[in-house]
């Protein structure tokens, strides 16, 4: 399977920086890959719930959220840049993202 | 623990910072300003279209407090809270500052907070999908949400027994702390229930005041034309310590609390007890924690609803304890001016009695043109009254709850 384009990377990357400075008001400029949406953020994992929805719209993906809560058992999404990769992996591999050796 | 007239059996803790948020001032200044001139807060609901009601009016806080809570709270989790949440949470946060604990606190698994609540004051008006539904009505919230935005990581925890819930509180609190489980907590209570089903459901128990043409006279605890309790929203937050710690960490002690009296009158859901017997029983017990005898109390923040039944009885029971000394007691009930801020009534009446001791100032009582013959005690009527600082060393707060629980703290001067 082909990975994701640097272009269709750069506008995830986007729109979850984005999802996070407005949503935890804060400046998008003090957002990192390293930032923890937990403890920098007082953000929460619902969040990550939100962000799936908006994604699932714009690139029609069809991932239940089983197979995501069974995959973030396995890799949790703790920080800014583990969402970004996360995101990028589940446009790339949709609901087979379980089977697959990230 | 010495007090001036017997021994307590329980040590008294510190209060060393204070939190206020009414109808009358967002915070402790303009509150207490507000209390000291007698204003009147009571007015039309703005909250939401009372028409229909047989009650119109309530004392809502300023609009202001909605900036209040943008500056504290982010978006996302004002989301996830209740108005009565916010109002805990930026309550509490004055109440820190007010004491300094971000200078002072060294392991934060020994700071507690125990919040007074009836519930989170979640009262959606349809059927519509709320995806924080089960955050915004987890009657848990508001001590939860104090010790996440603290990080305060001690015992956390919100109780419950209506308008006494903050006293109910202070008495945990107090248990913590004194048992050696905590070295600090924030104890007190917020309440926000003004809303049309809330309002609707106090007009269905006959509570609230409902027949007079000028909201600002409503509320007119112990005058004989009284007639209701007028609603409002609050919270008073109290930083206490154990007495060692807030010496070893420099902290301005602003009175001492004993443990709270407290009793259950097991009488009826909705009427108290006749004769305030009782009330009574909490206000003795409170004396006995305290090791105190009841000319020892310089001022009394009633209850004082403004119920035909809770000020009659009230006083019944203020004149059995205090004996003579009832006649020289000054009794004021500041619900004439914050309104009835429900389960955080203890709460807010807690942080008044402190200021009332600290600045050596009685809040009166507000619209007491015609007092009740049938009561007859020194309710400090309309002006606030000056006291000298050996008139007031000691002051007590009263707190009682539909159910029958009843709660009433003391507090001390420091030695």
């Amino acid at each position: 399977m082909n990975p994701v384009e640097p272009k269709t990377l750069g506008e995830i990357r986007d729109l979850v920086l984005d999802y996070f400075a407005d949503e935890c008001d804060i400046d998008r400029g003090t957002i990192s890959d390293e930032t923890d949406i937990i403890r920098d953020l007082e953000g929460d994992s619902l969040m990550l719930l939100a962000l799936l929805e908006m994604f699932r719209k714009k690139y029609g993906l069809t991932v239940e959220l089983k197979s995501l809560g069974k995959h973030l058992m396995k890799r949790p999404a703790r920080t800014v840049g583990q969402v970004v990769s996360l995101t990028a992996e589940l446009v790339r591999h949709g609901n087979d993202i379980l089977s697959v050796e990230l | 623990m010495p007090g001036e007239s017997g021994a307590a059996r329980v040590p008294r803790v510190a209060v060393t910072g204070l939190g206020l948020v009414t109808g009358l001032g967002l915070e402790l200044e303009s509150s207490w300003r507000g209390l000291l001139e007698g204003r009147n807060a009571t007015a039309r609901f703005r909250a939401f279209d009372p028409t229909g009601l047989a009650c119109t009016f309530g004392v809502e806080l300023p609009p202001e407090v909605e900036a209040l809570f943008a500056a504290h709270i982010k978006p996302r989790q004002r989301a996830q809270m209740t108005r009565g949440t916010m109002l805990a949470c930026a309550t509490a946060q004055q109440a820190a500052q007010h004491a300094r604990l971000e200078e002072r606190l060294g392991d934060r698994a020994r700071v507690g907070v125990v919040l007074g609540a009836t519930g989170t004051g979640y009262a959606p008006r349809d059927g519509a999908l709320d995806e924080h539904r089960i955050l915004r009505n987890m009657a848990s919230a508001s001590a939860a949400w104090v010790s996440l935005k603290g990080k305060f990581q001690g015992p956390s925890c919100v109780v419950s027994t209506a308008c006494s819930s903050g006293a109910y509180a202070l008495h945990a609190a107090q248990l913590l702390l004194t048992t050696g489980q905590c070295d600090v907590v924030l104890a007190g209570a917020a309440d926000s229930a003004i809303s049309y089903l809330d309002v609707q459901g106090f007009c269905s128990l006959m509570a609230l005041c409902e027949d007079v043409p000028d909201p600002a006279l409503a509320s007119r605890p112990f005058d004989l034309h009284r007639s209701g309790f007028v609603i409002g929203e609050g919270g008073g937050v109290l930083v206490l310590e154990t007495r060692e710690h807030a010496r070893r960490t420099g902290a301005r002690v602003l009175a001492e609390l004993s443990l709270p009296g407290l009793c259950c009158e097991g009488y009826n859901i909705i009427s108290p007890e006749p004769g305030g017997l009782s009330m009574a029983r909490a206000m003795r017990l409170a004396l006995e924690n305290a090791g105190l005898q009841p000319a020892d109390i310089g001022y009394l923040n009633a209850h004082g609803t403004s119920t035909q039944l809770n000020d009659l009885y009230e006083t019944q029971a203020i004149r059995a304890v205090f004996g003579e000394h009832a006649a020289r007691l000054p009794v004021s009930s500041t619900k004439s001016m914050t309104g009835h801020c429900l389960s955080a009534a203890a709460g807010v009446e807690a942080v008044i009695s402190v200021m009332a001791l600290v600045e050596g100032w009685l809040p009166p009582t507000r619209n007491l043109a015609e007092p009740d013959p049938a009561l007859g005690l020194d309710f400090i009527p309309g002006r606030a009254r000056r006291v000298a600082p050996e008139e007031l060393r000691h002051v007590m707060s009263n707190s009682f709850a539909f159910g029958g629980q009843n709660g009433v703290c003391i507090f001390s001067r420091c030695p």
